[in-house]
């Protein structure tokens, strides 16, 4: 609405100090109330929208809030306690790749390109993805998910996409800045204290490091698994800990490839993501313990590591952890792995279809690790506050469905507040966010459930349950319509 | 008698309430000078078109259309408005379909609802709807004939920040009638759930057409007299679930689509849509269904609907 001109030209000289952009907004003339009224928090600033976390679910929603013509009225901010206009401005290593990587299906895709998000990160360092091979060590089952020859009816992009987290949080945030809303970034601010609103005004107050407070008509939860507003909300969490550990690294490929390779060993699953010009993002997960010592180890030896978990038995690899364990010195472990993958050779090993490919190094500095867990949430809503991205939902990465259902959660609350905001809703109000928890909830808990299903049928090493597993993934590696029905639906 | 006693207790709580709230927008109107209004006004009426000034609470026991029964069923459970879980939670349910119907005519007929476009809510009761219109961008005067509602209401609306702007959101204990005596008009005139609960249904919707400026919508959302809506709205909630209290509805004053029809007509205003509202008790949402289904007639109209008229331009 109009607000009256002489009140505008009261407040804005005092607001303008404080914010990087002129802002008229309909809270301008609402603040100087608020102070009469609310002597606790007289400084706070009122917003529709705090979105705390400004990791990839945190700035995908803002993106999109700040996008959908709908809410333009609605004030946003983001609050996180890193340097978000760092990560804008990042420039992307020539030589290597990062290691922390995400996995963007189709659908995930085309939102992120309709919201001129895709456009703004470097699509030249982002893998299309349209095969998995995914093995088993102890059964020797496998299975060939190849979607080319159905893509080219279907015609709509590849299957998944390999692209870096910076690179996708950093076009995030290029959006984010030309982006038809404004959003107000609150960086480098950690949130201190969360209180829920007292008399009055019931809207939980934030107090940020940096002295500033802020009011939410709505605070969202995207501060990643052990997340603060969860905990402010009083939603209870439960889960395991799978005792394992994912060791992340780049590595340099003897040859260009665009299919993702996976292969699950009785100590955890190792994968091998594509990305372009050869390299590949490693992703291996194991106890902590062999973690701390495998990124102790040299690049060279690293290396042989990594081909012979590819190719060797089960036992193989048992014994060559073993040497490791007991520290046996570098060249020896690396001596071994490489004269049994030359043995492997010998019998014919590398002419045996659907191997990856062989790794030729690793990039320096490279390898990273995180603990794995499953977490499971009571509920993504409370009172006035909602959780999208990991704060909802942690799974094991061995399917690359976690930033996929985050992406997910972000479309429907975005699809939920608009049409709150369209009805005239309070869009903090249960009524609008039990809409977001009753379709979001069910389908993250099933998303969850099935990794790790596939987590517990794959860990184990006995006989029995290795080679009924094996049988079914080769049962299914020969219906061609199971197949393309299952690639049909990773697309959709 | 008990019932004038605590009512004057309530009103002299009220004034004060109301005191205090006006004082605050006094002080707001005072540094701001006049608030310029949009071309919302019409030739025959009054200047006080365009200006929200703070009107008083007037008596509303000796008016044509309010019984003091039917007020009283409403004046008890006053409290329970904003209750998500009690006597009301149907109306909350409807709320946002209801909302969004409104929303899309007012957007077909370019009302402009951001630009400051004006909507009175006749029966607000707690103010559900009202608020509502105010969030869309409507300057809305919300009036009802039971001061607890109106009293409920304004308490409601100080806890929303978005809505204390001066003139965006307003209530008074009045009669459409009397709103009427006063000359004002609006461009959007909405009273849900509340015909069939009047004593004389031709003189409300009398009142609420020219409440409507020329041009303007009058949107009435009620029950049909059908069985189905015996069956829906009187024996299911009252006698059966208990989740409305018995008595609310009187399935004698419910009106058919048609008859409204008729009696918006009469008055100068032309019907535009007629849709239904259904709601779904397991999934707790409502829709809006377009009152024909193929060849069946009138089925989406059996029990709650939604109406839309528009007051014909001299």
């Amino acid at each position: 609405m109009n607000a009256p001109k002489s009140a505008l030209a009261l407040v804005r000289p005092m607001l303008a100090a404080m914010r990087q952009r002129p802002v008229a907004r309909t809270f301008v003339a609402c603040g100087k109330m608020q102070s009469a009224s609310h002597p606790e928090a007289p400084d706070a600033q009122l917003y529709d929208v705090v979105i705390v976390g400004g990791g990839a679910a945190g700035c995908a929603l803002a993106s999109a809030l700040g996008s959908t013509r709908a809410l333009n009225r609605l004030r946003i901010a983001l609050v996180d306690p890193g340097k978000l206009d760092d990560t804008r401005e990042w420039k992307p290593p020539t030589d290597t790749y990062l290691p922390r990587t995400l996995q963007i299906t189709s659908s995930n895709k085309r939102y992120l390109e309709r919201h001129g998000v895709w456009g703004q990160c470097y699509t030249d360092r982002v893998q299309p993805c349209n095969r998995a091979v995914v093995t088993d060590a102890v059964g020797r089952g496998m299975i060939d998910l190849d979607a080319s020859p159905s893509l080219l009816s279907v015609n709509s992009g590849s299957v998944a996409y390999m692209i870096e987290t910076k690179n996708l949080v950093s076009g995030l945030l290029r959006s984010i800045h030309c982006s038809s809303t404004p959003v107000d970034l609150f960086e480098r601010a950690k949130v201190v204290q969360i209180e829920p609103g007292h008399s009055g005004i019931k809207w939980p107050l934030l107090t940020l490091s940096n002295k500033q407070s802020l009011r939410a008509r709505l605070l969202i939860g995207a501060d990643g698994g052990s997340s603060q507003v969860r905990k402010f909300a009083g939603i209870s969490t439960y889960g395991n800990d799978y005792g394992q550990h994912g060791l992340v690294a780049t590595l340099c490929l003897e040859q260009l490839n665009s299919a993702a390779f996976q292969r699950f060993l009785p100590t955890g699953p190792i994968a091998m993501l594509p990305f372009p010009g050869g390299f590949a993002n490693l992703v291996w997960s194991m106890d902590q313990g062999r973690v701390q010592q495998l990124k102790a180890l040299s690049d060279d030896t690293f290396v042989s590591l990594v081909n012979a978990a590819f190719r060797l038995s089960p036992a193989e690899m048992q014994h060559l952890f073993g040497m490791v364990h007991n520290g046996c010195p570098d060249n020896a472990i690396k001596a071994e792995a490489d004269w049994r993958l030359g043995v492997h050779v010998n019998i014919g090993g590398d002419r045996q279809p659907l191997l990856a490919p062989a790794v030729a190094a690793v990039s320096p500095k490279s390898r990273m690790s995180f603990p794995l867990r499953m977490r499971v949430v009571d509920s993504l809503v409370a009172e006035r506050v909602a959780l999208v991205g990991d704060s909802g939902h942690v799974m094991h990465p061995l399917a690359g469905q976690g930033l996929n259902m985050g992406l997910e959660d972000v479309q429907c609350l975005v699809a939920v507040l608009e049409q709150a905001v369209l009805a005239g809703q309070d869009i903090g109000t249960q009524p609008v966010l039990q809409r977001y928890n009753s379709q979001r909830y069910v389908r993250n808990l099933a998303m969850q459930g099935v990794v790790d299903k596939i987590w517990h049928v794959f860990g184990s090493d006995a006989a029995p349950i290795a080679s009924v597993r094996s049988l079914a993934m080769r049962g299914l590696d020969c219906l061609p319509a199971v197949k393309r029905l299952l690639v049909r639906q990773m697309m959709a | 008698m008990l019932r004038l006693g605590s009512s004057s207790i309530a009103r002299h709580r009220a004034t004060h309430v109301f005191r205090t709230l006006s004082a605050q927008k006094r002080t707001i109107s005072s540094s701001t000078g006049t608030i310029t209004g949009t071309s919302s006004s019409s030739s025959t009426s009054s200047s006080s078109n365009d200006a929200f000034s703070s009107g008083k609470d007037l008596d509303t026991h000796s008016s044509p259309s309010v019984t003091a029964s039917e007020v009283d069923k409403f004046r008890q459970i006053s409290t329970a408005w904003w209750d998500t879980q009690g006597p009301f939670k149907h109306l909350h349910t409807m709320n946002t379909a209801r909302m969004q119907y409104i929303h899309k005519r007012l957007s077909d007929f370019k009302t402009p609802t951001v630009k400051g476009a004006s909507a009175v809510d006749v029966g607000c009761g707690g103010g559900l709807a009202a608020e509502s219109l105010a969030r869309m961008g409507l300057r809305t005067l919300g009036v009802d004939a039971a001061l607890e509602n109106v009293q409920v209401a304004r308490m409601h609306a100080l806890e929303d920040a978005a809505l204390a702007l001066p003139d965006q959101l307003e209530y008074r204990r009045m009669t459409a009638e009397q709103l009427v005596a006063e000359g004002r008009q609006f461009d959007c005139v909405v009273s849900l759930e509340v015909i069939e609960h009047v004593a004389d249904a031709l003189a409300f919707v009398r009142s609420l057409v020219q409440l409507a400026r020329p041009g303007g919508l009058v949107f009435v959302s009620t029950m049909s007299r059908t069985a189905a809506a015996m069956l829906i709205d009187v024996v299911v909630p009252e006698y059966i679930l208990g989740t409305v209290p018995r008595g609310t509805h009187d399935h004698a004053k419910f009106l058919k689509p048609e008859e409204l029809r008729e009696m918006l007509e009469a008055v100068g205003a032309e019907t535009v849509d007629v849709s239904g509202l259904v709601l779904e008790p397991l999934s707790n949402s409502c829709h809006v269904v377009p009152a024909d289904w193929g060849l069946l007639r009138n089925i989406g109209v059996q029990a709650n609907y939604i109406l839309c008229a528009r007051k014909r331009k001299p």
